[in-house]
């Protein structure tokens, strides 16, 4: 176990090898091949988005126009407003996303732990009835520990129906180990983990034994080589690609797997191939 | 492919290496930069930042000597203390070594930059090299040093280095109000962030960086590359900006 710890942190030489990811992203061309995002958070198309900070754009339709030039086929969206204030409005908005452009956008819905009773209410109004593919829990913006009891009716659903909860938290790999272990047909997609994992190695650790868990790697800490000291302790099958946009930007993570260390076919795994068939697509 | 001029990028050992590690000699830095189309980097030494300036500064002259492409940036510090020497020694240190671009990194170095620390050193570099000022975070306090430092010294060219996210709202009125005021791209991961300055700015004040080693060069490059902007405006942000600002200086 040491051994792997040490060549795992050891620098090496990054080798940049040209395959069509980085030859497209090279040259800012649209990705030729399939991709999906598993990470997006639309707001209104009113020009009124970042909750907390400015960006531009940020409607679903604006969402889609920079899928369009990045050549991300695919994105699983949640509403900002959903991770924030109000999930049922933010729900709604998705809802519309997946409405119109069906091909490509995959809902996610949103349950705010803080109203229980609603939040069952919109999970099966949004799944059953509406065609949302997916979960997102912001047990931070909801200042709701995931481990909380209100949290455990979210899971339970997710189980039932097979489906990916996309999870922003960082919670101990211990947490998610037992969560894995205890809804086994649910999928954990942990967000931002790929970054924390430079800080916290037993994440891949844990992480490789766990076949219904995937780490994605946006955030701000992204530093140079992390996705692929990530992947070669978790196994590439552990990786896919979120990028959070708006609330980041789509085009920073893309750069970061397109041109990563790694071969053709391993980011293809990332960008679509680990994650097409939870998805259902 | 766009041709690039790297204005944030470092060279040496760190303490703390990213998973890839560092670039220990120029040759690694150049070779890696090559492969996504850096043609020039204005380079500084980890040893300037991690121990001290004066370290670090000499150290860079030796490991880029035989490097063409690799142009050298010098860290500074404030005088008072006699560890560095005073702004008018230091700027003929520039000029004897041909050094034209300055960085402080205040927030690391442990410094003010006011007038009452900086202020003689500001003066001395004003209308002669620009300044790469490398900020932790874009905070009032650091905004407002931005602001005061740029109004005292308007011919002072400040290039804004490091910056993270969510910087709009303080930034975009900065860079309206400061014509003097520069951005280097290398930490601005914001959704359109580049389109949204150069439509709300102009583009003529973006220089691209990389932050190497620590950074992966792929993703402040895709930024750029993706940036729903004119291919001028995108060559003018890859390279011609820098080139424009480091003519300015005085040799």
């Amino acid at each position: 176990m040491f051994g792997t710890l040490w060549r795992h942190h050891a620098p090496h030489a990054h080798r940049h090898p040209r395959d069509v990811f980085a030859a497209n992203a090279i040259e800012g061309d649209p990705i030729e091949e399939f991709v999906i995002d598993v990470h997006s958070h639309p707001g209104p198309d009113s020009g009124h988005q970042g909750f907390n900070h400015h960006y531009l754009g940020g409607g679903v339709d604006d969402l889609l126009r920079v899928m369009d030039r990045t050549g991300v086929d695919v994105s699983c969206f949640s509403a900002h407003t959903a991770i924030g204030p109000d999930f049922v409005r933010g729900n709604a908005l998705v809802a519309g996303a997946v409405r119109a452009h069906p091909a490509r956008v995959v809902g996610f819905a949103v349950p705010n732990p803080n109203y229980p009773e609603l939040a069952k209410e919109e999970l099966i109004r949004r799944v059953d009835d509406q065609g949302f593919r997916g979960i997102k829990i912001h047990s931070t913006n909801h200042a709701y520990p995931i481990h909380g009891p209100n949290y455990a009716p979210v899971f339970e659903f997710a189980d039932d129906h097979r489906l990916p909860i996309l999870s922003h938290t960082f919670d101990s790999p211990a947490r998610l180990k037992e969560l894995a272990a205890r809804y086994p047909n649910a999928r954990f997609i942990w967000a931002h983990a790929i970054g924390a994992h430079v800080r916290d190695p037993d994440l891949a650790m844990t992480v490789r034994d766990l076949p219904n868990v995937f780490c994605e790697m946006a955030g701000s800490g992204n530093r140079r080589g992390q996705i692929e000291a990530f992947v070669r302790v978790a196994g590439i099958e552990s990786a896919v690609f979120g990028s959070d946009y708006p609330v980041l930007s789509q085009t920073w993570q893309l750069g970061n797997v397109a041109h990563a260390d790694l071969s053709e076919a391993e980011k293809r795994k990332i960008f679509s191939q680990n994650i097409r068939g939870v998805l259902g697509l | 492919m766009l041709d690039l001029f790297d204005a944030n990028c470092a060279l040496g050992m760190v303490g703390r290496p990213s998973p890839a590690g560092a670039f220990l000699s120029a040759a690694q830095l150049v070779d890696h930069q090559a492969r996504f189309g850096v043609s020039r980097g204005l380079v500084y030494h980890t040893l300037a930042l991690e121990e001290h300036p004066a370290v670090g500064n000499a150290l860079l002259t030796e490991a880029i000597a035989d490097c063409d492409t690799l142009q050298p940036s010098w860290l500074a510090l404030p005088h008072h203390t006699g560890e560095f020497p005073a702004p008018a020694t230091f700027v003929d240190e520039l000029r004897s070594a041909g050094v034209r671009a300055v960085r402080i990194f205040p927030d690391h170095q442990r410094f003010l930059t006011d007038d009452w620390v900086m202020g003689d050193f500001f003066a001395a570099l004003a209308g002669r090299v620009p300044l790469f000022w490398h900020i932790e975070r874009l905070n009032a306090p650091t905004a407002r040093d931005i602001h005061r430092v740029c109004c005292a010294h308007p011919t002072l060219q400040v290039v804004i280095c490091d910056v993270d996210k969510m910087i709009n709202r303080t930034m975009t009125p900065l860079m309206r109000q400061l014509p003097n005021l520069w951005l280097e791209t290398g930490g601005y991961r914001t959704h359109r962030g580049i389109e949204f300055m150069a439509t709300a700015v102009g583009h003529d004040r973006m220089v691209f960086g990389s932050k190497l080693p620590w950074q992966a060069l792929g993703q402040p490059h895709a930024e750029l590359a993706y940036a729903d902007v004119s291919g001028a405006a995108r060559r003018a942000i890859a390279a011609d900006n820098l080139e424009r600002l480091l003519a300015m200086a005085a040799w």
